[in-house]
């Protein structure tokens, strides 16, 4: 299980934050609590932001980058308080720059939002277990789970369910998550093969350049969301066909880096659960 | 329910939610706290924000061979790597 750890030798900054000394500390919007939590989450502003009303809540104490049935709940509770016009992001560790527990928070503007709701993207194989549907988005887009119900509880379980199995099994997954006008939450995870940064200056070369063998931060490609950042200028002309060839390209590189082996944990299992039973506690060998 | 809002001039604000509360409680003052800290600086005067977002640097693209949007957001003003990673040396596991 990933632990807590300080990015690239640095100090944690979302430690920092904590420390009213530090720079970080200045970016703090608010803190924030649920009713039933004891300690208080700040919200920090992304200096560098990327999107619009980029925020970030992060857990005090030392926390690790890993996901909880609890966590899980107090994101989309966030995501419920910030709002239908806001959308979440949880990156596991080995996508995430640091290793502290963190959840972005920003305005609702993932094209995945839209393909759903143009049925451009669709849900297959779906199934409703206690009345969350759960399914996969279908194949011309990233692989993502997709999990829908107005059940808090019972989504968050659901969600567990497969995080788990995830973590057990050490693969990465990004998740992006919202809360809908007519009270229903929407979670979506994509198991990854690796935390892929793409060469995104790849995307506005020429036809037929070859594609490079190396990735650095100029870039980073958003799963299940559809959204890549560019961190250079948008050139002044962007034809058409280039833009197709920067699809095309994104695509390609969303499709190298999520996992299509990867096989969610039995329902049945799950089904045979009471609500006395932990499912920290059941093997779905 | 209400959220509460505790806001003095020498401390940062704390939203206490209420259970059940209502959705998008935080938004207008999450949405102040942006303003306020655009218009801020820090202790050593220097602005809080690196750069901007601009909507206007985001472009749409729907890709014709999938019938799918696709989003490209162009933020200038953040370097990448000096050195960039083999793509072999790419961690394949969380650590």
């Amino acid at each position: 299980m990933a632990q807590h750890t300080s990015p690239q030798n640095r100090p944690c900054p979302f430690c920092s934050a904590q420390k009213a000394d530090s720079t970080i500390h200045e970016e703090i919007l608010c803190y924030a609590n649920l009713a039933n939590n004891t300690q208080k989450d700040i919200f920090l502003m992304n200096v560098n932001e990327y999107a619009e009303d980029h925020m970030c809540m992060v857990e005090q104490g030392e926390q690790a980058q890993v996901l909880t049935q609890s966590k899980i709940k107090k994101a989309l509770l966030y995501a419920k308080a910030l709002g239908p016009d806001y959308e979440g992001l949880f990156n596991s560790a080995g996508a995430a720059t640091v290793n502290h527990y963190h959840v972005p928070f920003c305005k609702k503007k993932s094209p995945v939002w839209r393909n759903l709701e143009e049925q451009r993207v669709t849900i297959t194989n779906a199934q409703q277990i206690n009345q969350i549907v759960h399914g996969e988005l279908s194949k011309n887009w990233v692989r993502s789970r997709f999990f829908k119900g107005k059940d808090l509880d019972e989504l968050c379980k659901q969600v567990y369910w497969e995080v788990k199995d995830l973590q057990q099994k050490n693969i990465i997954h990004n998740c992006k998550f919202i809360y809908q006008q007519d009270g229903s939450f929407v979670w979506l995870m994509s198991p990854r093969l690796n935390g892929y940064m793409t060469y995104v200056y790849h995307f506005l070369e020429p036809v037929g350049t070859p594609e490079p063998g190396l990735v650095n931060t100029c870039g980073s490609i958003e799963i299940p969301g559809g959204d890549a950042i560019m961190f250079f200028e948008l050139p002044d002309k962007l034809s058409a066909m280039q833009k197709q060839i920067m699809a095309q390209r994104f695509k390609k590189s969303l499709d190298k880096t999520c996992d299509r082996q990867w096989q969610p944990p039995c329902y049945k299992r799950y089904l045979d659960l009471t609500s006395n039973t932990s499912i920290e506690s059941i093997n779905c060998d | 329910m209400q959220a509460e809002i505790i806001k003095t001039a020498a401390t940062i604000q704390t939203i206490n939610l209420a259970s059940p509360f209502e959705p998008g409680i935080m938004k207008q003052p999450l949405q102040q706290a942006f303003a306020n800290k655009r218009q801020s600086t820090r202790r050593n005067g220097k602005p809080i924000f690196n750069y901007h977002y601009n909507p206007n640097e985001e472009v749409d693209v729907f890709y014709e061979a999938d019938q799918v949007w696709y989003k490209f957001s162009f933020v200038s003003g953040r370097s990448g790597y000096d050195n960039p990673i083999p793509v072999e040396q790419i961690p394949q596991h969380p650590p």
